[in-house]
């Protein structure tokens, strides 16, 4: 038998390995490659520094004060040694002690060009750092680090996380043992009672203790009495079986006489007939023959004896149904045109019955299971055999099993209710970890300590979303999940759902956008909550697993409302998609479509098993269509059925919206327009769109002629070739243009947006993505006549990001995993014009290469799945089929001589290392900028 | 003893005639630093307008920061107490100049540039120090000069320091700077010139792994350069480095390239271990040292090293002097300062300390009654031609700022330094 504390012991041990593995890695991770870069940072920073410093000596030749600066930086912790050559290479001023180590500068010197070296030998463990002093015409300096104490710091540090870690999970674990034992250990006791009593062995039970007044301590009792009834039959029924055997060896004895009494008279009858007898009676089943009538024919021993008879006289010639089998289980009459022993004569097949009573001479009942068999003579039914036998025993061990089933099955639940409500454990110390982090982080300190506090506050929200999930997903196999029907606003919900996830999204540049089919029921009964948890689960997936595009959501109904209540929701991305062998598992437990996107993207595998569990209490069904590589579509239909209270208390009163006024929306993405018209549809105000500001000024003037002008116009701020505030100043130029309110849209970002709107007069100014009741209440001010200073108070949403304008910067490719980076990088390179795509590994890359044509390609040399070498070699082989050549640029955190060589080696054309500082960027933009300027110029002639 | 009200007094145990020289300058150290923050008070009550006292004519403080502990501190020592004793001369014989003591607010920095720093900012801030005087050492005294930049404004000027090191010679911080002492570059080119003459071809150098060091080496190599040679090999040692550490790795760098006489730009400590460790492996070439070295405490040093080792350690050295040695009464300076000086504390470095506080006290002199820092600046320019009592005049003028060019070099005699003839 497999035991629930083990069960329970191996998913606590997963549970705790995985936390403890995962909490480690983020935690080793993310603080080693911190303190080495920082350590590189510091080195870089400080040999920067003195560089600056000795410039002035330097150029006037004034070497003791070169010394003296020498001096002071050999007091910066984690200095060891420093010295500066001349142009020529003679080393002006130095550190060491007893001498200058001629092989240090040998070994310095023969690494050209390279800004860090590591060296073999002696200072194996020493980064070194040169920099040119005035670009080298004066000098250069070299500073070496010892790596001991980085390493050091960062292997007590990964001690520490370690040792903590495990600390914690022991207690837990052990508390979990603790308690888990404290349930399991009454089952246990159950299940082996239950057994004892099954088995028969006739040992007089002995009730089991009863510790608790819980659900296992009701069982326990219900099982005490149950086990003593059982007890008190088996007793009374030996006890007559034994009386039966001494009256059966009684009357055997009286038929022994009489059989010597007629022996001779009847011998030959005799041998036949004892024969028939002896084998009626020796049979240990009762037997009985009935004619058609139903009266009997004959019986043997074992039926006297079952049947409590001392005769078979008794029974003979009497109706065996109305002496035996005259009243159901259930104490109803049994009439006998129903009987199935009769039913054999009356088909002429054999019957068979089971679990049905019959009633002894002293009116006791007892189940038996019989067979009818029919008689037959010349085609016609004469009557019938029947056997019987009691199963009062069997049916009693039926009644044990069945018991200790649920008893069985009553452990398992509680397993999971218990699982269920460690939640509330769990959460709470983290929750003090979470809460004493923010507390700390409030306070002042170090840049470093802020990171380091920044990084477990991360860790632990990481590890909270974890716990949440598992603990989420045993809740409902425990049969816990219950729904909170109520009345809520659909539209509402889903905005403030959108919204939370908005910030994901717009951290990766991707747009969100909501699409809610207008002719949706306002108000619908349900669970918004765990509406919203489906919805997070599967657009947060989406968000994850799409690093460019857009995450779209649509609600629209399955049918009339009349019909059916079911809502279609529909979560679609552009993202990596699910491969068709994986679309059936993606919602079991424990499960993502390929396990190395487990390392890529992190999450526990729970959500869509959540989210699947969740559609199924809401009596709907999730689906997925998708194919690798083409985004991912998933589906599910929930019931939502609308609620005849029509509350809505968000909305703004309709009446405040004037009816019927004529509103212009510019906007150059289509999805935005269209949600755009279908507010105003809904709020019957008559809307227009248009994609440019040029269209928009074209529809002005025709409304103006017309008669009928604009009274609001809606404009998105970022468009290409006229932006919407060149829109609004142009407006502002043309006199024949009727003053209309004017709204601006903005994907935020841009800081300063805000005040130029309200320099330029506009009425409102409103972050994307649009919340329908905020936009409703925003017209709704700006076309009453209250004066607005600065627009409605905007809001911290995503970017819905507009398409960039190529013309005139680069179209630049970063290959990068990790995101922190790749959003430093982005940001950095937008900021410049450029316009940026992201791709997290090599493989994506090399793919996003093959279809758009990049200027350059900022390649991450460690990548998971493929590297950033690897990925070159592969582009320049594919380029020498092409002859074409894309630049591509490596960047590694490796401080390691000899990288350069291993990029250049692998096919790039240059090397930056990280932190990649501003200037070197900018400096290699500068010339891909030329060289592309050089190259459009020779196409043009 | 009396401390009067205005300034300080400081005083002198009696010679004792068991105790060795180091001994004296710790128990006078403990004497002079309560002595300092007496000075400090004092100051204070000064500019506080105290009346209680007969004469309220606030003293002129002067801001001292050198090495007062560590491996080095008798050259702190020995210079302030050549300093003080002449300004208690003065205080007491003439109640100071134009009515004014001159008073002494010491800070010890170490030999440690970061001290001298934070001290160097808190004369000019917050204690407001007429000038920096005595201050002692290269790396030390490089790493203040920026300051005396950023206070341009204030007229501060730095006034002696110990050190004869190029920095605060050259432009950009010449101005802020009266240097009394003749420089690294004029005692290594007397050196070097000594060893040329003795026929000596293969100059070694071992220098301190900082300024100083770097100062002297610069000058040995621009000395030898002269005869179109260069220094075989140049060894380091870390500063502030014990007497008991060992400079037998240095020694034998040297010695196997085939050095024959060394130049040392170091201090007593130090260079005292690195002669210990040459003699003891058995290597005699003539070891110069610069003034820097303080060759009396060297010499005590090595002296009692003798003892201990039965080795005389003392033999075959040469010393560079930035003053005349204190035994030769026939300067009318070292004359007076050996009147009011105990035998025993008679020293280079003391007589050179005395030297400087002549200096600035004529300068203050002339600068006449409450004088202004620029007025103190003017007065010391105004020095040229004027001779402090060593047979040599001073050299200050608004575009000189080095007061002496003149070298003594010294050799060991019986355990004593003596006079020898410059080449």
């Amino acid at each position: 038998m497999k035991r629930i504390s083990g069960k329970l012991a191996i998913l606590q041990l997963a549970c705790a390995l995985l936390a403890v593995v995962v909490l480690y890695w983020i935690l080793d991770r993310q603080l080693s490659v911190q303190m080495r870069a920082n350590f590189a940072a510091h080195a870089d920073v400080i040999a920067s520094a003195l560089a600056k410093t000795v410039e002035p000596a330097l150029i006037s030749r004034d070497i003791t004060s070169v010394q003296s600066a020498l001096d002071a930086v050999l007091s910066v912790p984690g200095v060891q040694w420093a010295y500066i050559t001349a142009p020529d290479g003679n080393v002006l001023a130095h550190t060491f002690v007893p001498q200058f180590p001629p092989e240090l500068k040998m070994q310095l010197e023969s690494a050209p060009e390279v800004i860090r070296i590591s060296l073999a030998g002696e200072q194996a463990s020493t980064l070194a750092v040169r920099k040119p002093v005035l670009t080298g015409i004066v000098g250069q300096v070299y500073i070496g680090f010892p790596l001991t104490t980085l390493e050091a710091s960062i292997r007590s540090m990964e001690k520490v996380v370690l040792a903590s870690i495990v600390i914690v999970m022991l207690i837990v674990t052990f508390i979990i043992a603790l308690v888990t034992e404290s349930i399991i250990r009454p089952i246990r006791h159950l299940t082996g009672a239950a057994r004892q009593l099954s088995a028969e062995t006739g040992v007089a039970f002995r009730p089991l203790s009863v510790r608790s007044r819980d659900e296992i301590g009701v069982l326990t009792e219900t099982f005490n009495h149950m086990a003593a009834q059982v007890f008190e039959q088996h007793e009374l029924l030996e006890t007559r079986v034994r009386e039966r055997t001494e009256a059966l060896s009684l009357a055997n004895a009286e038929l022994e006489a009489e059989i010597a009494e007629r022996e001779q008279a009847q011998k030959a009858l005799q041998e036949s007939g004892e024969l028939v007898r002896l084998l009626l009676d020796g049979a240990p089943e009762a037997i009985y023959g009935i004619d058609v009538g139903g009266n009997t024919t004959f019986c043997n021993a074992a039926c006297l004896r079952m049947l409590g008879y001392e005769a078979a006289s008794e029974l003979l010639g009497k109706n065996m149904h109305a002496i035996a089998h005259h009243t159901r289980i259930d104490g109803t009459p049994y009439p006998v045109e129903e009987c199935s022993i009769y039913l054999a004569l009356k088909t002429g097949n054999d019957a068979h019955i089971d679990g049905e009573m019959l009633w002894r001479k002293d009116g006791s009942g007892f189940s038996v299971e019989a067979w009818s068999r029919p008689i037959h003579r010349a085609d016609a039914i004469i009557g019938s055999v029947v056997t019987f036998i009691d199963v009062t025993e069997r049916k009693l061990a039926e009644q044990a099993l069945r018991n200790a089933k649920a008893a069985a099955e009553e452990g398992n639940r509680a397993k999971s209710e218990f699982l269920a409500n460690m939640s509330h454990e769990i959460r709470t110390p983290l929750n003090g970890v979470i809460g004493m982090t923010d507390l700390a982080l409030g306070t002042e300190l170090t840049p470093e300590q802020h990171e380091y506090l920044s990084t477990v506050k991360l860790s632990a929200d990481s590890l909270l979303s974890v716990i949440n999930d598992v603990l989420d997903f045993s809740k409902m196999e425990a049969g816990r999940s219950e729904l909170d029907i109520g009345d809520f606003d659909l539209r509402g919900n889903l905005e403030t759902t959108m919204r939370t996830l908005a910030l994901a999204a717009d951290r990766k540049g991707l747009e969100l956008l909501c699409e809610v089919s207008p002719d949706l029921p306002k108000v619908v009964k349900g669970d918004p909550n765990r509406l919203r948890q489906i919805l997070i689960n599967l657009v947060g997936n989406a968000v994850k697993f799409t690093s460019d595009g857009e995450v779209l959501v649509t609600v629209e109904a399955c049918g009339p409302p009349s019909v059916n209540s079911l809502l279609h929701f529909t979560v679609s991305d552009t993202g990596i998609g699910v491969p068709a062998d994986k679309q059936k598992r993606i919602f079991d437990p424990f499960t993502q479509a390929d396990n190395t996107t487990t390392r890529v993207y992190g999450g526990t595998g729970l959500g869509l098993a959540i989210s699947k569990r969740l559609v199924e209490l809401m009596g709907g069904r999730i689906w997925v269509e998708s194919r690798a590589g083409g985004g991912s579509h998933f589906h599910f239909t929930v019931s939502l059925p609308p609620s005849e209270c029509p509350i809505e208390p968000h909305a703004l009163p309709l009446s405040e919206i004037p009816r019927d006024v004529r509103v212009l929306i510019v906007d150059d993405n289509r999805t935005n327009r269209r949600i755009l018209l279908d507010h105003f549809k809904n709020w019957t105000m008559r809307a227009e769109a248009v994609e440019s500001g040029e269209l928009a000024l074209s529809a002005l003037s025709a409304a103006q002629r017309a008669g009928d002008p604009y009274r609001l116009i809606l404009t998105d701020v970022h468009m290409p070739a006229m932006d919407g505030f060149d829109l609004i100043q142009e407006i502002g130029r043309r006199d024949e243009l009727k003053p209309a309110t004017i709204m601006m849209l903005s994907s935020g970002g841009q800081g300063g947006d805000s005040a130029r709107c309200e320099e330029l007069g506009v009425a409102a100014f409103i972050l994307k993505p649009i919340r329908g009741a905020e936009l409703q209440a925003a017209i709704a001010r700006a076309l009453a006549d209250t004066p607005t200073s600065g627009g409605i108070p905007v809001h911290v949403g995503p970017a819905l990001k507009d398409q960039a304008d190529h013309t005139g910067g680069l179209r630049i490719l970063i290959a990068e995993d990790n995101s922190v980076n790749q959003m430093l990088l982005t940001r950095f390179l937008e900021k410049r014009g450029h316009s940026v795509e992201v791709a997290a590994n090599g493989r994506l890359a090399l793919a996003s290469v093959e279809e758009v044509s990049y200027d350059l390609l900022l390649m991450d040399v460690q990548m998971p799945e493929m590297d950033g070498m690897e990925a070159t070699r592969v582009l320049r082989e594919r380029e020498s089929k092409t002859g074409t050549h894309l630049t591509v640029v490596g960047v590694t955190a490796h401080a390691m001589a000899g990288d350069r060589e291993r990029c250049l080696q692998a096919g790039m054309d240059g090397y930056l290392s990280k932190p990649v500082r501003p200037a070197e960027l900018d400096e290699l933009l500068d010339r891909l900028m030329t060289t592309r300027r050089k190259r459009l110029l020779g196409e043009n002639r | 003893m009396f401390a009067g009200r205005n300034t300080v007094r400081v005083e002198f145990l009696p010679p004792m005639p068991d105790h060795n020289a180091t001994v004296r300058g710790l128990s006078r150290l403990a004497t002079l630093g309560v002595g300092c923050i007496w000075a400090l008070s004092a100051a204070y009550d000064a500019s506080g307008g105290d009346i209680a006292s007969p004469k309220s004519m606030p003293a002129i403080v002067v801001g001292v920061s050198n090495v007062q502990s560590g491996p080095s501190s008798d050259l702190g020592h020995e210079l302030v107490l050549g300093s003080q004793s002449y300004f208690d001369l003065i205080n007491s014989r003439d109640g100071g100049i134009h009515g004014r003591r001159i008073s002494i607010l010491l800070k010890d920095d170490k030999y440690e540039p970061d001290p001298a720093v934070k001290n160097t900012n808190e004369f000019i801030e917050r204690d407001e120090v007429f000038f920096l005087f005595d201050y002692v050492g290269t790396p030390t005294l490089t790493r203040t000069l920026p300051l005396l930049r950023y206070y341009q404004s204030d007229n501060i000027v730095n006034v002696a320091p110990l050190t004869g090191a190029d920095p605060q010679r050259l432009p950009p911080y010449s101005q802020f700077v009266f240097n009394v002492r003749a420089s690294y570059r004029e005692e290594t080119r007397a050196l070097v010139r000594y060893f040329y003459a003795k026929g000596h071809r293969n100059i070694g150098i071992l220098a301190q792994a900082d300024a100083y060091g770097k100062s002297g080496e610069l000058g040995v190599n621009d000395a030898l350069a002269t005869f179109g040679l260069s220094a075989l090999r140049t060894v380091t040692y870390r500063r502030n480095q014990p007497f008991e550490d060992d400079m037998s790795p240095q020694v034998k760098l040297l010695r196997d390239v085939g050095v024959d006489a060394v130049i040392a730009v170091g201090v007593y400590g130090p260079s005292a271990a690195f002669i210990r460790d040459s003699r003891m492996s058995g290597w005699n070439v003539p070891i110069a040292n610069l003034s820097f070295v303080d060759a009396v405490a060297m010499l005590a040093k090595l002296g009692e090293a003798s003892r201990k080792l039965g080795k005389d350690l003392t033999l075959n050295l040469i010393n560079g002097q930035v003053v005349p040695s204190p035994d030769d009464l026939s300067y009318p300076l070292v004359a007076e300062y050996r009147a009011h000086t105990a035998a025993g504390d008679a020293t280079f470095i003391g007589l050179e300390g005395w030297l400087n506080a002549v200096i600035v006290t004529e300068a203050l002199r002339r600068a006449g009654p409450d004088p202004s820092r620029i007025g103190f600046i003017h007065a010391m320019e105004s020095l040229h031609g004027w001779d402090p009592g060593i047979g040599t005049a001073l050299e200050f003028s608004p575009t000189n700022n080095q007061g002496l060019h003149r070298v003594w070099l010294t050799r060991t005699a019986n355990g004593r330094w003596i006079p020898e003839e410059s080449q």
